[in-house]
């Protein structure tokens, strides 16, 4: 199956089967394209020129204590080391590393009873039976326990069912199932992560979480490389543990407490907390925990990360958001979030998502039995107030420096103004537009062509899963974010880039020169990426950049055209796939068979494209009209 | 310790929703309203008389609802006198107190010489009543401070909150009137019986 590109944010393939890219939320793109949306976005926020440097924040910053921790090390007993805090004050990706080792543990404990299990089932002969009800039966629970005789088994006999079912639908996006599963469960972030995994792509659940320093390591190395490396599936839901249990839980007990979250808690109750979930004890939180005490945990939490929720290296960058007004200044925050490091950017949207709750529940209300129902008083500006502190907090100068000024406290309304924002909007927030999706997949198929099939081929499965009513497209479309690539491409002419004739208006509807743009965008964001990376000197970028004709254009194509690369007629592989491309007219990426091998310079990389004219059924013959471009790595020019 | 300044400033600590800036705004403006809406920081600023002169009295409304040890850190070393705010509706909040009275006497390396005054506040609200004001007493007495119980709401002692806690001062002479009429310390006491009790 081959995806051809044919305009409007549209993919088909030979079959009939139409992709018309939707918006998404970020969570349901693969790790592949959530990485390159952070580059695409950094694109446009260079596109900026803001006085301030924007950049992709790092994972992980170096541990400004590490040296003292070493001496501490050697000068305290073993067993401190031992100690060191699992949740708290520790980087997030550590402390969702934490909990994944700990799932592991858990796993590998439920493996051996399950073991057991087995045995004695089969010695009793009941396996048979214990499959049905591994398949749904409501039995489950209390036969299950009577077959095991173990102490607590319920739990761990049902975990090998999503074992089993999930083989034969490995291909299928696993976000919806994991949803409800997840809430099946209380919405436990870590245990849903078990559940969404198939059996088989354990190790793709390895490579996700393997540390930053390999993340910056795979984007420095050479580009062929990339896409092995890089999962294709989403990045399960990195939400920490500790985080995730403080929030399903007032979100069970403490919506109608008045003044959650701005009411004092018992410092003895919470660092007992604290203390349990820095030990890695696997704390069940309950009614018998006060609400308050839970608000202050989570409090905490955010307070004491050495690098807030939102980066300080971002600080300028998010408090520039409040001189910006309706959808631009949803579209610029919408780009900072996309450069948050997945597990960041997971975990934000789970406390926004809380706080969204909280505050609709801040006005008193009559309940369903016409009794007066006490609002918590805390409105989204509320929770701003004192939420804004424990996620915007800028960086630290040298020293013990505890001016106001050092503290931030002076930027206290804009960062309540931009925390007021996130919780206001956070649903829109968290989408990725379709014209975004559209660049990342344009510029995927400079660097990667081989797995847009498979990318489009989940969005295809994973198609129907976007109706659903939340995310219906009709409440997004109002960001205005879909003018954003033709109003950035216009504005965004850089003395390097100059103009590109390519594509004069015809006259056929802004779709294919929608498209176009959004091409061209991506053609500069690459030679972005490759100047930042240092791989290709700027001067030979250029040449490695592919040039985008449609046909309509094929006769303004100038020698003056902007870019040095020159033009070549087609380079069919085969006969037969020139024949479906005349069938089809469509965007065919060469990719799939491997004909496109991206950025090794010598090779003659093709990319076809032909814009579809809409109505206009001029059938298209033969090569002649049939625009490609080329990554002229030698100079040579590759002719029919 | 801060330097002997033209400024007299006044810290207000306290857990969240006790009433701070209630108190703060019922003295400064002399109004109430039932919002409920969380502080940042403010500081508002009075000119009273103070050694036959006059001065500045700042007072600092802190947050109770995210302490930053550092921002209250920065505000004890800054202070000259506080008030330890908690709800008498509340025993939680007085709870909260101890870490700050601790975190006071930590910097300040005691507390005989430093104004310190510990409210009860929404005396009004007595059928939510939860810490008896013997318990505030009590506590007062143990930390050696002063005592009292106020509400904003219904401006009772709140002028004489910190009228007291002015006199309280010893190194400087300040009342809140700056046409030089003193409070006789005698005609206070009268009028403060029962409500106010200076350890």
């Amino acid at each position: 199956m081959e995806f051809f590109y044919v305009g409007n944010h549209t993919w088909a393939t030979m079959l009939g089967q139409n992709v018309r890219l939707q918006p998404v939320p970020i969570q349901s793109l693969s790790e592949l394209e959530r990485a390159r949306l952070q580059e695409v976005a950094l694109y446009h926020l260079e596109e900026r020129e803001l006085e301030f440097k924007i950049s992709i924040p790092k994972e992980t910053r170096k541990r400004r204590k590490s040296l003292r921790r070493r001496f501490d090390s050697f000068s305290k007993e073993k067993k401190e080391r031992e100690s060191a805090p699992k949740a708290f004050s520790i980087p997030l990706s550590q402390v969702i590393a934490n909990d994944r080792a700990y799932k592991l543990q858990q796993d590998a404990l439920k493996e051996s009873r399950r073991d057991c299990l087995d045995l004695e089932a089969s010695i009793l002969r009941f396996r048979a039976e214990k499959r049905q009800f591994f398949n749904g039966n409501k039995a489950l629970v209390g036969s299950a326990s009577l077959t095991s005789g173990l102490s607590s088994p319920s739990a761990n006999s049902v975990a090998p069912a999503p074992m089993l079912d999930a083989q034969s639908q490995s291909l299928s996006p696993t976000l919806q199932d994991n949803t409800s599963r997840g809430q099946r469960r209380g919405g436990l972030s870590v245990d849903s992560i078990s559940d969404l995994v198939e059996s088989q792509s354990r190790l793709l659940e390895a490579l996700q979480l393997s540390h930053p320093a390999e993340l910056e390591l795979r984007k420095s190395a050479a580009e062929g490389r990339t896409q092995n490396k890089l999962s294709l599936n989403p990045i399960y839901r990195q939400v920490p543990r500790v985080l995730e249990r403080c929030c399903s839980h007032i979100q069970t007990y403490g919506l109608q407490t008045v003044g959650i979250f701005r009411v004092g808690s018992s410092r003895k109750r919470v660092r007992q907390l604290r203390e349990d979930f820095d030990r890695g004890v696997d704390v069940l939180l309950d009614e018998e925990h006060s609400v308050h005490d839970v608000a202050a945990l989570l409090k905490e939490f955010l307070r004491d990360m050495p690098d807030p929720l939102l980066p300080r290296e971002l600080y300028p960058a998010f408090l520039h958001a409040n001189t910006l007004r309706d959808t631009d200044q949803l579209q610029y925050l919408q780009h900072l979030l996309y450069l948050l490091p997945p597990c960041n950017c997971d975990t934000l949207l789970r406390l926004l998502s809380l706080l969204s709750t909280v505050q609709s529940f801040a006005q008193d209300s009559i309940g369903t039995n016409e009794e007066e129902i006490p609002g918590n008083k805390m409105t989204a500006a509320n929770l701003a107030v004192i939420f804004g502190p424990n996620l915007l907090q800028r960086e630290r100068g040298g020293g013990g420096d505890v001016s106001p000024q050092a503290l931030g406290m002076e930027d206290s309304t804009a960062i309540i103004g931009v925390t007021l924002m996130l919780i206001q909007n956070h649903k829109r927030l968290f989408m990725v537009s379709a014209e975004l999706q559209q660049e990342v997949l344009m510029s995927l198929i400079q660097t990667d062509p081989d797995v847009i099939d498979y990318l489009l081929k989940r969005k295809l499965s994973g198609s129907h899963l976007t109706i659903d009513p939340d995310s219906g497209s009709e409440g997004r479309r109002d960001t205005g974010v879909s003018l954003d690539s033709l109003g950035l491409s216009s504005q965004s002419q850089s003395p390097l880039e100059p103009p590109s004739p390519l594509f004069p208006p015809d006259g056929r509807g802004g779709e294919s020169s929608l498209s176009s743009e959004v091409f061209l965008n991506v053609l500069k964001l690459n030679q972005n990426r490759k100047a930042r990376y240092g791989e290709v000197p700027p001067g030979k970028s250029i040449r490695h950049m592919r040039q985008f004709h449609s046909h309509h254009n094929l006769l303004s194509l100038s020698p003056s055209s902007p870019s040095s690369a020159s033009f070549s007629r087609l380079h069919s592989q085969d006969s037969d796939s020139q024949d479906r491309r005349g069938v089809l007219g469509s965007f065919n990426l060469g990719g799939g068979r491997g004909s496109c091998s991206s950025l090794s310079s010598s090779s003659e990389s093709s990319v076809w494209v032909r814009q579809t004219p809409q109505g206009e059924s001029k059938p298209a013959p033969a090569a002649n009209f049939w625009d490609f471009f080329t990554g002229k790595g030698s100079g040579s020019e590759t002719v029919v | 310790m801060p330097e002997q300044s033209n400024d007299y400033r006044v810290v207000v600590f306290g857990a969240g929703g006790v009433g701070k800036s209630s108190l703060v705004l019922r003295f400064v403006k002399g109004t109430f309203r039932d919002t409920y809406i969380p502080t940042v920081e403010d500081t508002y600023t009075q000119v009273i008389s103070c050694d036959k002169s006059v001065c500045t009295l700042q007072i600092t409304d802190t947050t109770g609802s995210h302490q930053f040890p550092a921002m209250q850190r920065l505000s004890i070393s800054k202070g000259h006198a506080f008030i330890l705010v908690y709800s008498i509706t509340s025993r939680q909040s007085i709870e909260e107190l101890k870490p700050i009275y601790q975190q006071i006497l930590a910097i300040k390396g005691s507390v005989e010489s430093i104004p310190i005054m510990l409210v009860g506040n929404k005396s009004d609200e007595t059928a939510q009543r939860e810490v008896e004001s013997k318990e505030g007493e009590a506590q007062a007495t143990a930390w050696k401070c002063a005592f009292m119980e106020t509400s904003a709401k219904t401006n009772f002692n709140v002028k004489e909150l910190f009228q007291e806690l002015l006199a309280l001062e010893k190194k400087r002479d300040m009342s809140l009137s700056i046409d030089g009429k003193r409070w006789g310390k005698q005609k206070r006491t009268d009028k403060l019986k029962g409500k106010c009790s200076v350890m």
